[in-house]
């Protein structure tokens, strides 16, 4: 028989730790191998099959296939009306790979999926550029936009996953990747259009975000600010 | 081996779901189970083929849990089971996961077995505590005859030689629900305690066992009922809570499951339970204990009368009895109820109270059962929802909580030893 030295409670017999406060049992008088008695609960955690999830997921696609296949037999008999059935093809797997994909799956790696997420939109916006050709926009814009948006996700991911963060250090990170994609962004549409102009709205996007890293920041740091927000802005 | 039952003979191809059981299907969800569980500790060894046998021997005595659910046109309703009974499970560490329709024999309770437990689960549209304890009770019961034990029947074993009775298969809200009063329903958005959330389909259960004598005997220096100085204590945890926390201050609400069994007289064992809504407003000032004792015992006198409990279950039924709802089909009640519930689900509750009431088995059985205990049904942003049950002298009462926080079960449980009151401690926290 062991009680809590914390909470005062009776424990029961298996107890290693008051389940209250989590105190630990410790009898100076019982060996480790005596308390043997069996505990109230099993170790086994049953977790409910969520089937559901990926049957939806499954009948989803099979609605996304229906009018691809139906397209493509269209476009193939009439072929004279040009590949319009590429864009569509192209768009279904987007919104495959993008919206059904990742439900297939109980659990999916992060990052495995931004990769996927990544190339597809690449692809995709390749397919678009095979039909649109001209000044190499593909290479030399589109492609290097989307790849650097994948990597600074990426980085985010790596940042916010390591440890738990507090959400005006989210909003700070947020703002200040936002700010770096949009000097990127900018510097590749002049290299581009090949102009003399130095960044412009980027400056604009940096000043807005440093006023307001520094108010998220206010806010992270002073924790008397942060009650008193919390109390005057209560929803 | 099981015994060819009389009461076989009569069973009921199927049933509606009884008022407050048309809630439930619309909200089976993996965040939401409505499943409960009741736990009896036997003095031996379950033998599971024993219990197997146990169970076969008394389903046909209770013809409105050997069903499954089916999906009419305009509602669900239940039909005879096929099976012969459902899987006899060893126990598992996360009790009240969801129950799906096809799973598990499409039997709507599961059964469990760990050492010397039995436990049954059952789904809410069902029954209530009530008759939940009367189907573990009358299993204990059987599993101790198949073990050679001469147990009687009374109390809360029934008979599995008689056929269930008519008024035990009853919709008791239709049959009593009469009244023209209107209810006052005005219902408020209230604290919740809050918490990182477990995964999904697991719960942290922390289950007291303390005297009834000595608890009794606390409540009546209030002049109170255990349940009605239960539940001021509950809501006195989560006033200081709040206090704590330095918000706006939100109204306290308790929900307090009722019996209608003793108002109006009924045997039936599906549900046949309303809840009262207790609340605390602390923007009306600061509160003593005993304030809040008084606050919650006469709010709780003033409802619990058959007149008022009248008039809320007649409310209740009418919107089941509307044409309009009837005419909707399933799937769009569904939706509606999916979408309902899981934006305003225990918007008005902070914190549950059940008590199932004192269980009384027949003389000759006490010897060989040691505990009864009841766990609550988990809910989606409550951490504090309790049951309770009295057996003997011990009331056994269980929090269900969805969050990683102890802090409600360890004032609760602290503030009973502070009182003088020996508390016992069992958990599935690891």
């Amino acid at each position: 028989m062991s009680y809590c030295v914390n909470c005062g409670v009776e424990l029961d017999e298996s107890a290693k730790k008051c389940a209250l406060c989590y105190a630990p049992v410790l009898n100076p008088f019982e060996k480790e191998s005596e308390n043997i008695a069996p505990t109230p609960y099993s170790d086994n955690v049953f977790i409910p099959s969520s089937a559901s999830r990926r049957y939806l997921a499954f009948i989803f696609s099979v609605i996304l296939l229906i009018p691809n296949i139906v397209c493509s037999i269209t476009n193939l008999i009439f072929p004279e009306s040009g590949l319009w059935a590429i864009y569509i093809n192209a768009t279904s797997l987007l919104v495959f790979i993008l919206f059904i994909f990742p439900f297939m799956f109980k659990k999916v790696n992060p990052y495995l999926l931004l990769a996927l997420d990544t190339i597809s939109v690449t692809l995709f916006i390749y397919a678009i550029y095979t039909m649109y050709e001209g000044k190499n926009w593909f290479l030399l814009l589109a492609m290097p936009m989307v790849i650097s948006l994948g990597i600074i996700i990426a980085c985010f991911l790596t940042w916010i996953r390591r440890k738990e963060r507090d959400w005006p250090y989210i909003v700070i990170a947020v703002l200040s990747a936002f700010s770096i994609y949009s000097f990127f962004t900018e510097a590749l549409f002049h290299f581009y259009y090949n102009t003399d102009r130095v960044f412009e709205y980027s400056i604009i996007i940096l000043v807005s975000s440093i006023s307001l890293i520094a108010f998220f920041l206010f806010i992270a740091k002073n924790k008397k600010f942060r009650q008193w927000l919390a109390k005057r802005f209560f929803v | 081996m099981a015994v060819k039952n009389p009461a076989s003979e009569r069973i009921s191809d199927w049933f509606k779901l009884d008022n407050a059981g048309k809630v439930f299907p619309g909200q089976n969800t993996s965040t939401w189970s409505n499943v409960f569980r009741v736990t009896a500790v036997i003095d031996e060894t379950v033998d599971p083929e024993m219990l197997r046998n146990a169970v076969i021997d008394i389903l046909p005595r209770f013809p409105c849990f050997d069903v499954e659910m089916r999906k009419g046109v305009f509602w669900y309703y239940l039909e005879k089971n096929r099976n012969q009974c459902p899987p006899i499970l060893p126990d598992i560490k996360n009790p009240c996961t969801r129950i799906k329709w096809h799973e598990n024999g499409r039997f709507l309770f599961r059964i469990y077995y760990r050492e010397n437990r039995i436990s049954v689960e059952f789904y809410h549209a069902l029954t209530d505590g009530y008759g939940a304890t009367c189907f573990l009770c009358t299993l204990v019961a059987q599993y101790l005859r198949l073990r050679g034990h001469e147990i009687p029947v009374g109390e809360t074993v029934l008979d599995i030689n008689e056929p269930a009775s008519p008024d035990e298969l009853e919709d008791a809200f239709i049959k009593f629900a009469s009244s023209k009063a209107k209810p006052d329903t005005k219902s408020t958005s209230v604290y919740h305690v809050e918490g990182k959330r477990l995964p999904a389909h697991t719960c942290n259960v922390t289950t007291g066992f303390f005297s009834i004598s000595e608890i009794k005997e606390l409540a009546s220096k209030y002049n109170v009922t255990i349940t009605e100085f239960i539940a001021a204590l509950l809501v006195d945890i989560l006033y200081h809570k709040q206090l704590k926390e330095n918000k706006k201050q939100k109204i306290i609400g308790a929900q307090i499951p009722v019996n209608l069994r003793k108002s109006f007289k009924s045997n039936t064992l599906r549900n046949f339970s309303l809840f009262y809504l207790i609340n605390l407003d602390p923007l009306m000032g600061d509160y003593t204990f005993e304030e809040i004792v008084n606050n919650t015992a006469l709010k709780l006198r003033c409802l619990n009368n058959p007149k008022q409990l009248n008039a809320m279950m007649t409310s209740n039924t009418k919107i089941e009895r509307n044409i309009f709802t009837r005419l909707v089909p399933l799937f769009i009640k569904n939706t509606i109820m999916g979408v309902y519930f899981s934006l305003w689900a225990e918007n008005t509750t902070s914190v549950l109270f059940s008590n199932v009431g004192l269980v009384k088995l027949p003389k000759e059985m006490e010897q060989y059962v040691k505990s009864l205990s009841i766990i609550p049904p988990h809910g989606i942003r409550n951490a504090a929802r309790t049951a309770a049950i009295g057996y003997g002298d011990v009331m056994s009462l269980s929090f269900t909580n969805v969050f990683d926080t102890v802090d409600v079960e360890r004032e609760f449980f602290s503030r009973l030893v502070k009182m003088s009151v020996h508390v016992k401690i069992e958990s599935n926290r690891d």
